[in-house]
């Protein structure tokens, strides 16, 4: 591989379309499980215009209001838009309620080994997880800048600093690798939506100053004279998100995930019940991956699990440091094989993923679904928890 | 754009004739020119004329020739053409007529003060009586000019007016002339036998159209000598004061003066369905204003929709708008109908081909060398049988039968056309108050103490109870009686007895909480005594309970309260669970928060209940620190729901195995929608689909058509988008049913082709329904789109019957003619299969009693004429048959007897057998005469037969004979008739049975 390199990765803020759409889904997926943490549901949602379309299967005793979710979660983002916003938007649900799985509603301290074991993965999925070592939390260095741009960029709108901004804005950051190492900050693309028609000199400086410079402060790596920066500001008077452009659950997998820094799976992680292999196994194997770098067996390191419909293990678990590995590869497969359970029943009881949105005030896959799904120190993400490096080390 | 041609021919003060090639055979865009240019008022009248390509222009003298040429040219730029001038008439015509130029003071523009000093009135005080009196002397009463129904006389001699009687009527004297009286009189005494039967059925049609006009008796709110009082409509003069409420009628055309929300529905007068909103400030002078403009204005005949408001009365009866359109809002003459529409289209078509056909017959007569009196009276009476005389009468009548029977069953038809459209309609939107819903509040659920009792385990619970105060309250024990106690108390509803008879009176909410409380066996009455009542502490805007104070025995204070749950519960520091007092934990308000969603979200509404006892009965609730508020005990929560009426899934069920599409229209949050439409199944097969918008306007059009199609239920739709909704439904090409009861409900309803209310709805929406059902039964809305169906396809038997067997008619007479073998039927014996064999058994089959499987079959296609081209081949088919039958014995009885009576009587008796035996073919669409068993029976068709046979046993008599020219018969001949009608019956069978494999 390159040792010197530019790389660049992109997040969006909470209010963008294809974000929204995210946060309603997992919001749905949320209000389920706090009110029966056995539901299974499944929720998909469309916006375009003023019209959001969600499609909700589930299988539960409970019973959500679905559009004041839908509603609600749009009022939180802040759109209140004459065109768009949580009251006046029309929304087309598409509600289908089928009867109770019960081979799945059991409660975690019901379920035993064989139980584990019979409940089969109904998804067929390839899922990847990653860690490395250029930040704290293990995660590629550009995505965690650009999260930490977007986090910013909606920050300063809520707490009033640049009250202007819509909630629709993008951010993309480059970094310079040497060595294989992030070495600098290369360019820095930040797009912002504004309703008004406002002096797009003075909204620049505003970004640059409360936005880049406020997200850099602390930073190892920051921006200096040779990096470009490139503030876009879009005028829409409509109020800019879905007025603009369109967005639908599951569209943005690179930003929920590692800013294609790594591989990632073509399956959304929001709208899905915490039994869905394709979303859950990523987070097991974010799980595992992080591990490994954290027992310093690796620099980096990415799991990869294939899973069949029909059967409850994978049908493959391979590990790959690219070459950064203090031992074989092989022999980290063997030792994450070993310590790492990637049942989906078995995932699910580890992680309490049924009852986190009820543990968690305000719920958690809500919260989720905007600004990564790795790499969650702030949630407490039950896959970023580092408790088996201290096993891997010693047996390695 | 070029230049238009126009050349004036001449010009007078006020009128201008112009001539323009574009005009020039241009007859598609003569109305509309004439209309669209008297537009504006500036031009009176205007007249085209295609055949010159010239155009007639009055005008107003103030108005300059150069405006009217400009306007003129503008307009013929533009022309539309002939598909668009007859979709723009037809737009029109189901539009209300476009209200006449401006005449009279303009009110509209002049200060509310300016107007009433003009009257001489006070807008506090309203006309004294001397003034008033005075007024009435000069206006006279308040109503608008009547439309008078026809009398007897005049259906009478609508009959002996038509076309066939002319004919018949040039006929007999003809006869008389050459000497046949006999021939004459017999004429005369059929045409006066046919145009008594059609004076009877059409009167009893015009009976029951006629008392389709709901007699109302108009009310209105004026303000005389500064009193409010409720008057007859018709007693308001101009200068009145009146006020105008939700729901009422504007009972003539006022100017607002004062206008609170004020919206009107103005469709009545200018056919823009969305309600217009009021306002007391003058509009500026120097721009004309149509009648749609006129904020400050309100007219009589319009009614209001919201807010409330004050109007002085400027124009009273004739004088107003509505009076001088002359359009009554139940006009007593409905426009015609569909069908009556087609059919006289039909009947003017088949006309014009019969009388060529006749006059055919009559030339190839003469050049054969027959008589010229003998030929013209045969081709008279060959046009009399080939006129389709009375089609559309078979419709109305029918129709209006159908209107009868329909009352019968308690569903009030109010509009002919009505019964026809409910036969093809594909798309019933139902709005959920009222019909869906009974539009009352029941209690479904009490929770309390981590229990859920339903309606059935309270019932009688609490009878043998005598319960005392410190069991209640001061010393509880069961949170379910105490809970039950406070929904008594802190309740402002009223029990009514009435003998054995028990009734609430009160807010729907309120009122099912009494029921509640007294199905488990709590004496109200007794309770209510036992603690007086000392203080109401209403809800308010940021306070969503209500709280009442009562004395107890002990000296305390009780506080009750109920209301909004989540801030109930903020007020209670412990609750009251299993009998005993537990301080209420953050963990436990969290759980009985959820169990508020849980409620909820199951449509219901909740209502949290709690007590405290203080010994200050005057504590403040408004102040913002309240210590006493920790004293408070949690109760529970009531849920309670607005029922489904029984029998509503039964009748989707049913509309939806008629092929027909069932939307639900609420007002309600989703959860109630979906809960409702869940369980009624509104969605069917398909999955629920639920819009949930309270402004759809921002939708593209082409986005909320795509979304029509899959959307079962609209949530939290606003009255406005009722409209839409069902408008946009429209714009698909479906026909479209609207039931509701409400005021909201009244703009989509009239909109609808179809407008359904409940004999329960308000007298507005009864006003503007076409169809009430009065028994509340909505299951009967099923029995009434079945009886739409079958009387659509009655018409359609009477039909195939009377025209197939009046084409056999001119068959045998052409034919006969064209190969020159006499005259198979002669005058007499047309008449007598015209007039006497046709009548009833045309009759009969409109009265069918229906097929089975009507109501597992899709809606028809409402575009699809009454008789497509393929009826007609198959008609033509069936009357070849017939005419065969006829033709067969007549060259029979040419080989045997040669040309003479003898010839004609066998084709004239085959004829009128096979015709009569035809009907058994035309009893169903699809089915043949041998499986009718399959059908219901049909007792006016047993009638009917009876009643033909007996009047052509008659042709067994002398007299009759003799006039009919009826030679003697011998038994062969009878085999021989008797054997052709069979055969055509068994033949026609025949073809009826492979049509229909044809069309399977």
């Amino acid at each position: 591989m390159k040792k010197d390199f530019i790389f660049t990765s992109a997040s969006v803020t909470d209010g963008h379309p294809d974000k929204l759409c995210d946060q309603i889904s997992d919001a749905i997926v949320d209000r389920f499980l706090q009110q029966d943490p056995l539901a299974s549901v499944i929720a998909e949602c469309a916006v375009s215009q003023g019209l959001l379309f969600l499609a909700v299967r589930f299988s539960s005793t409970a019973l959500i209001d679905v559009p004041y979710v839908a509603r609600w979660v749009i009022n939180e983002i802040g759109y209140r838009s004459p065109s768009f916003s949580a009251r006046n938007c029309t929304i087309l649900t598409s509600i289908s309620e089928e009867p109770l799985d019960h081979e799945r509603r059991y409660e975690d301290e019901e379920l035993t080994e064989e139980m584990i074991e019979r409940i089969k993965v109904r998804n067929q999925a390839n899922v990847f997880g990653y860690a490395c070592d250029h930040t704290p939390s293990l995660m590629p260095l550009p995505i965690v800048l650009a999260h930490k741009l977007a986090r910013r960029l909606t920050t300063v709108r809520l707490t009033n600093l640049l009250p202007y901004l819509s909630p629709d804005g993008k951010t993309q950051v480059g970094v310079e690798f040497r060595d294989g190492r992030p070495y600098g900050i290369s360019s820095i693309m930040i797009m912002a939506c504004v309703t008004e028609k406002l002096s797009h000199q003075k909204i620049k400086a505003d970004i640059r100053e409360q936005v880049i410079e406020a997200a850099f402060q602390g930073e190892e790596i920051r921006p200096n004279k040779d990096t470009i920066i490139d503030i876009r500001i879009i005028e829409d008077p409509q109020g800019c998100g879905p007025m603009l452009h369109s967005g639908l659950t599951g569209r943005k997998n690179a930003v929920d995930t590692y800013g294609e820094f790594a591989r990632h799976s073509g399956a959304a992680l929001s709208g899905k019940d915490p039994f869905r292999v394709d979303r859950i196994g990523a987070y097991a194997a974010r799980y595992a991956a992080k591990n490994v770098v954290a027992a310093g067996l690796a620099r980096e390191c990415e799991v990869h699990l294939s899973y069949a419909i029909g059967r409850s293990r994978p049908v493959s678990i391979t590990v790959n440091t690219f070459g950064t590995g203090i031992i074989p590869d092989e022999k980290i497969e063997a030792l994450v094989k070993k310590h790492f359970d990637f049942r989906p029943a078995a995932i699910q009881k580890a992680f309490s993923l049924r009852k986190l949105p009820q543990m968690l005030k305000g719920g958690f896959y809500q919260k989720l679904a905007a600004f990564g799904h790795m790499g969650r120190m702030d949630l407490a993400a039950p896959w970023e928890r580092t408790d088996k490096k201290d096993l891997l080390r010693e047996e390695a | 754009m070029p230049e238009v041609e126009l050349e004036k021919i001449h010009e007078l003060k006020g009128r201008v004739r112009f001539k323009t090639p574009k005009l020039y055979r241009a007859f598609h865009v003569k109305d509309y020119l004439e209309r669209v240019l008297t537009q504006n008022g500036r031009i009176k009248k205007v007249k085209v004329n295609p055949l010159t390509a010239t155009i007639l222009v009055e005008f107003k003298p103030d108005v300059s020739l150069k405006e009217i040429e400009k306007e003129l040219k503008d307009y013929l730029s533009r022309l539309p053409t002939k598909e668009e001038a007859q979709k723009l008439k037809e737009t029109l015509k189901t539009k209300s007529p476009t209200v006449l130029a401006e005449e009279g003071p303009k009110w509209h523009t002049m200060t509310v003060e300016e107007v009433l000093e003009l009257f001489g009135t006070d807008k506090d005080l309203g006309l004294d009586r001397k003034t008033y009196e005075k007024l009435k002397q000069k206006y006279g009463p308040n109503i608008l000019p009547e439309i008078t129904t026809r009398s007897g006389w005049e259906i009478f001699l609508d009959q002996i007016k038509s076309v066939p009687v002319a004919i018949l009527g040039v006929a007999s004297a003809i006869s008389l002339f050459t000497g046949g009286v006999l021939d004459a009189v017999a004429i005369l005494c059929v045409v006066g036998l046919n145009a008594y039967i059609g004076y009877k059925t059409e009167s009893e049609a015009e009976r029951t159209i006629s008392s389709l006009k709901k007699l109302v008796q108009p009310e209105a709110l004026v303000i005389r000598e500064g009193k409010v009082r409720r008057i007859p409509a018709e007693d308001i003069v101009p200068g009145d004061i009146f006020l105008l409420r939700p729901g009422a009628y504007v009972p003539a055309d006022g100017r607002i003066i004062e206008a609170e929300r004020l919206s009107i529905d103005e469709s009545a007068l200018t056919g823009e369905s969305l309600p217009v909103v009021k306002t007391p400030s003058p509009l500026p002078s120097n721009e004309t204003y149509p009648l749609a403009d006129r904020v400050n204005m309100c007219f009589m005949g319009t009614f209001v929709l919201g807010g409330q408001g004050k109007a002085v009365a400027v124009a009273t009866g004739k004088d107003t708008e509505i009076g001088r359109i002359q359009l009554s809002l139940a006009e007593a003459r409905p426009p015609e109908t569909g069908i009556e529409k087609q059919l006289d289209e039909m009947g003017t078509k088949l006309v014009v081909l019969s009388g060529a056909l006749c006059g055919g017959v009559f030339v190839l007569g003469i050049l054969r060398g027959y008589g010229l009196l003998q030929m013209l009276n045969t081709a008279l009476s060959l046009a009399v049988a080939a006129v389709p005389e009375g089609l559309s009468t078979v419709a109305t009548t029918t129709l209006a039968l159908g209107v009868r029977e329909m009352r019968r069953q308690h569903i009030i038809v109010r509009r002919l056309a009505a019964i026809e459209a409910l036969g093809s309609v594909q798309v019933m939107c139902l709005d959920k108050t009222g019909t869906i819903t009974e539009n009352r509040m029941q209690v479904t659920d009490i929770s309390c103490g981590g229990t859920t009792y339903n309606l059935a385990a309270l019932e009688n619970k609490y009878a043998l109870l005598d319960p005392t105060a410190s069991i209640l309250f001061e010393a509880p024990q069961d949170e379910l009686l105490s809970l039950l106690a406070v929904c008594v108390l802190c309740n402002e509803s009223e029990l009514i007895k009435n003998g054995e008879e028990v009734s609430f009176r009160g807010t729907p909410t309120e009122t099912a909480l009494l029921e509640i409380a007294f199905k488990a066996g709590l004496d109200i009455e007794a309770l209510r005594k036992a603690f007086p009542r000392l203080r109401i502490i209403h809800r308010a805007e940021n306070r969503l309970y209500m709280v009442t104070v009562h004395e107890l025995p002990s000296g305390k204070f009780l506080y009750a309260i109920k209301g909004m749950p989540s801030q109930v519960l903020g007020l209670c520091g412990r609750a009251l669970v299993g009998g005993k007092i537990l301080p209420l934990g953050e963990e436990e308000r969290i759980e009985l928060m959820n169990l508020n969603d849980q409620l909820a979200v199951r449509g219901l509404r909740v209502l949290g209940v709690a007590y405290g006892i203080s010994d200050d009965p005057e504590l403040d609730l408004e102040k913002e620190e309240t210590p006493w508020c920790e004293d408070f005990i949690w109760l529970g929560f009531v849920g309670m729901e607005d029922p489904i009426r029984p029998g509503i899934k039964d009748l989707i069920a049913k509309l939806h195995r008629a092929g027909i599409r069932t939307v639900m229209i609420t007002g309600d949050q989703s959860p109630t929608a979906y809960a409702i439409g869940k369980t009624i199944n509104i969605s069917g097969d398909d999955e629920l689909v639920i819009l949930d918008s309270s402004d759809f306007s921002h939708l593209k059009p082409e986005a909320f058509a795509g979304l029509l199609k899959r959307v079962s239920v609209f949530s939290r739709v606003s009255p406005a988008d009722k409209l839409r909704i069902v408008q946009a439904f429209q714009d698909l090409g479906l026909r479209v049913a609207m039931t509701g009861d409400g005021i909201n409900d009244i703009p989509a309803l009239k909109a609808a082709d179809i407008g359904i209310t409940t004999g329960s709805g308000t007298d507005v929406a009864k006003e503007v329904a076409d169809i009430i059902i009065e028994d509340d039964q909505l299951g009967t809305m099923v029995l009434a789109v079945e009886k739409g169906r079958n009387i659509y396809k009655n018409i359609r038997k009477s039909l195939e019957f009377l025209l197939s067997t009046n084409m056999s008619e001119i068959m045998v007479s052409v034919t006969a003619n064209v190969a020159g073998l006499g005259q198979p039927l002669n005058q007499m014996q047309l008449l007598w299969i015209n007039l006497v064999t046709d009548v009833f058994p045309g009759l009969a089959l409109s009265l069918e009693p229906g097929e089975p499987g009507v109501m597992e079959e899709p809606p028809r296609d409402p575009s699809l004429p009454i008789m497509d081209q393929q009826d007609f081949k198959r008609l033509t088919l069936e009357a070849s048959v017939i005419s065969g039958a006829s033709l067969l014995p007549y060259f029979y009885g040419l080989a045997r007897y040669g040309q003479g009576p003898q010839a004609s009587g066998l084709s004239f008796l085959s004829l009128t057998a096979a015709q009569l035996l035809h009907t058994f073919n035309c009893r169903s669409e699809k089915l043949t005469f041998l499986e009718n068993a399959a059908l219901p029976k049909n007792p006016y068709l047993a009638r009917c037969m009876l009643g033909t046979a007996a009047s052509h046993s008659l042709l067994f008599l002398p007299p009759i004979k003799k006039i009919l020219g009826l030679g003697p018969m011998g038994i062969i001949d009878a085999l021989v008739v008797a054997g052709s009608s069979l055969g055509s019956l068994f033949l026609n069978a025949f073809i009826k049975k492979v049509s229909r494999q044809e069309a399977s």
